[in-house]
């Protein structure tokens, strides 16, 4: 493989790494509250707001059942409004985050609706505020479960990344179409399928590690 | 003698906790009919007693312990602690009211992501106590409960009377005036059980703290509380102190739930072939029950010189009913039913509690 391309091949997997990292985290800064608000605004749950869990319900239904191709295109003028662009792998973060806010929701809901109900009666039985509840009970309770749930989303991510070369996007799937099969680099088609095989055991591993770390429940192995 | 309490009850300062004709509908849902959980319950405990509530699964006992701490609101009546009708409060007054009220859970409801320290800590977080107060309460109570050794540990690595000893350390970290146990010691083997009965009545007498119970094991109750409320669909059947409600208990429910008890104490022989009719030449079965030891045994001799009958004693036990004496003596009188009341009448007039549990054939008569 020559020095360009694996210039290329360093290049490309810095994008992936910084379109994943940036979506990643931008969407669990908004995705974690969400799933926090669905999991304690039903009806029999801690706020009974059942409107605006309804509401939030349908939003995040609508953006998980848009396929991926078709989000990107469809809020391309959301993503110049707050990139300047279209083009690029700092825009490709835009439908990348968007994609991942209602995902990282739905998987911090079920982590926070796991935790059993005991507790929540044991802390009002304390005095504890619902907010209380919710951040020295229910999310320290369900902090394995969602870090799990991240890691997941994480590894989504890598391969949603893959798909925003298509628009444009940079990154190793980029990479992979435009030399791998346009030009006919089976070689360069490998490399970026391996990596990328890399990242998501990385990822992988390292989510899982950190969710054993906080995990203090029995364990039956 | 009479079943008078061991306990000093003060007639003069008004009860702790005072339910007043309670009643608690669950309105008719999707899945379900309406329920009446609570059915006109009125109950009052006294600052510094242990008060059972025992009944069976659906009793209502769950919705009863409740209200105290509010958990559950009644439909209609009045839910009183320390004059204060609590029904109205919300807000920080109703937090303020249970970080006065401690609470144990059949289930422990220990949080898994927190050590010991941290779980018994959690209360006096959620009332916003310092760092270093929270260090001054929390480690005299795991002092306390005999788990100073385990602060760090994490409640997966506890055995089940373990762990409810950190939950009793955690109900008491914000010193309630009233703990309210949730089935407390039902998820526990019976060895566990006893210590950790013994541990509530040692609370009881070490800090004062009232405590309210409820349960299915009558164990519970014989062991630890000084009164006693028997509720059966959402009514109380049947209330009063433990000893004389052991003794002499009216309803059917409580008879049942003690019936256990008294079989466990019949010989084998007796047990197998007791019968509800006399049969003829053989014994009368009754059960004599006594608190303290002196006054029986001049009773019984002078039962068998005033009958002139020979009085078999089949068993005698004294047990230790939360610790006053309780004793129990199983006796035959040969003879027919006309002897055996006669017997009764006597033993009666001598303040002790007897009851005829049945006859049982003649070959028994050389038994015990």
């Amino acid at each position: 493989m020559s020095q360009t391309i694996l210039e290329l091949l360093a290049k490309s997997t810095l994008e992936t790494i910084y379109m994943v990292f940036i979506a990643g985290g931008v969407g669990a800064l908004f995705g974690l509250p969400l799933g926090i608000i669905l999991a304690t605004t039903g009806s029999r749950d801690l706020f009974r707001l059942p409107f605006l869990s309804r509401s939030i319900g349908a939003i995040v239904n609508g953006v998980r059942s848009t396929p991926f191709i078709i989000l990107v295109v469809a809020i391309i003028p959301l993503t110049r409004l707050v990139t300047g662009t279209s083009i690029g792998t700092t825009a490709a973060i835009v439908p990348l985050t968007i994609a991942s806010i209602p995902f990282i929701a739905r998987i911090t809901e079920a982590a926070i609706r796991e935790v059993d109900r005991g507790l929540i009666e044991a802390a009002t039985a304390m005095g504890a505020t619902p907010l209380q509840i919710i951040f020295k009970v229910l999310v320290p309770e369900a902090l394995p479960g969602i870090l799990l749930g991240l890691t997941l989303a994480m590894v989504s991510l890598i391969g949603y990344a893959a798909m925003v070369g298509a628009v444009g996007g940079g990154g190793l799937g980029d990479l992979g179409i435009r030399y791998g099969y346009q030009r006919f680099m089976p070689e360069v088609m490998a490399a970026v399928v391996i990596i990328l095989i890399l990242l998501v055991q990385i990822v992988q591993t390292g989510g899982e590690l950190l969710a054993r770390r906080v995990n203090h429940r029995a364990r039956s192995d | 003698m009479s079943f008078s309490s061991d306990r000093q009850r003060n007639g003069v300062s008004p009860p702790l906790i005072r339910l007043a004709n309670i009643s608690k509908i669950y309105p008719k849902s999707r899945s379900s009919d309406e329920v009446v959980a609570l059915n006109d319950v009125s109950l009052d405990v006294d600052r510094g007693e242990i008060f059972g509530i025992i009944g069976k699964s659906g009793a209502g006992k769950s919705t009863l312990i409740r209200l105290i701490n509010q958990l559950e609101q009644p439909t209609s009546g009045q839910v009183v602690i320390d004059d204060q009708d609590v029904t109205s409060l919300t807000g920080d007054g109703l937090r303020n009211l249970r970080r006065s009220i401690g609470m144990i859970f059949q289930h422990f409801n220990l949080l898994s992501s927190k050590t010991v320290f941290d779980n018994v800590a959690l209360p006096l977080q959620i009332a916003g106590a310092s760092r270093s107060e929270i260090k001054q309460v929390v480690e005299p109570l795991l002092e306390l409960v005999g788990l100073s050794d385990k602060r760090d540990r994490y409640p997966a690595e506890l055995s089940g009377g373990q762990k409810q000893r950190v939950g009793i350390a955690r109900a008491l970290a914000t010193r309630p005036k009233i703990l309210l146990c949730d089935e407390a010691t039902s998820a526990l083997d019976p060895e566990t059980t006893t210590s950790i009965l013994q541990l509530l009545l040692d609370i009881n007498l070490r800090l004062g703290i009232t405590i309210v119970l409820i349960t299915h094991e009558i164990k519970v109750i014989k062991d630890i509380c000084h009164q006693v409320a028997v509720l059966e669909q959402g009514r109380i059947v049947e209330r009063g102190e433990t000893l004389s409600v052991f003794a002499q208990p009216n309803h059917d429910l409580t008879r049942s739930l003690i019936a256990n008890e008294i079989n466990n104490e019949l010989p084998e022989q007796v047990r197998t072939s007791i019968a509800s009719e006399p049969s003829p030449g053989g014994q009368a079965i009754l059960r004599v029950v006594f608190t303290g030891t002196a006054a029986t045994e001049p009773v019984i001799s002078r039962l068998a010189r005033r009958l002139n009958i020979d009085v078999n004693i089949l068993y005698g036990r004294v047990d230790r009913l939360r610790g006053s004496a309780f004793g129990v003596l199983l006796i035959g009188i040969p003879g027919d039913q006309e002897v055996a009341l006669k017997a009764v009448d006597f033993i009666t007039a001598h303040h002790l509690f007897v009851e005829v549990l049945g006859y049982v054939p003649n070959h028994l008569r050389a038994a015990g």
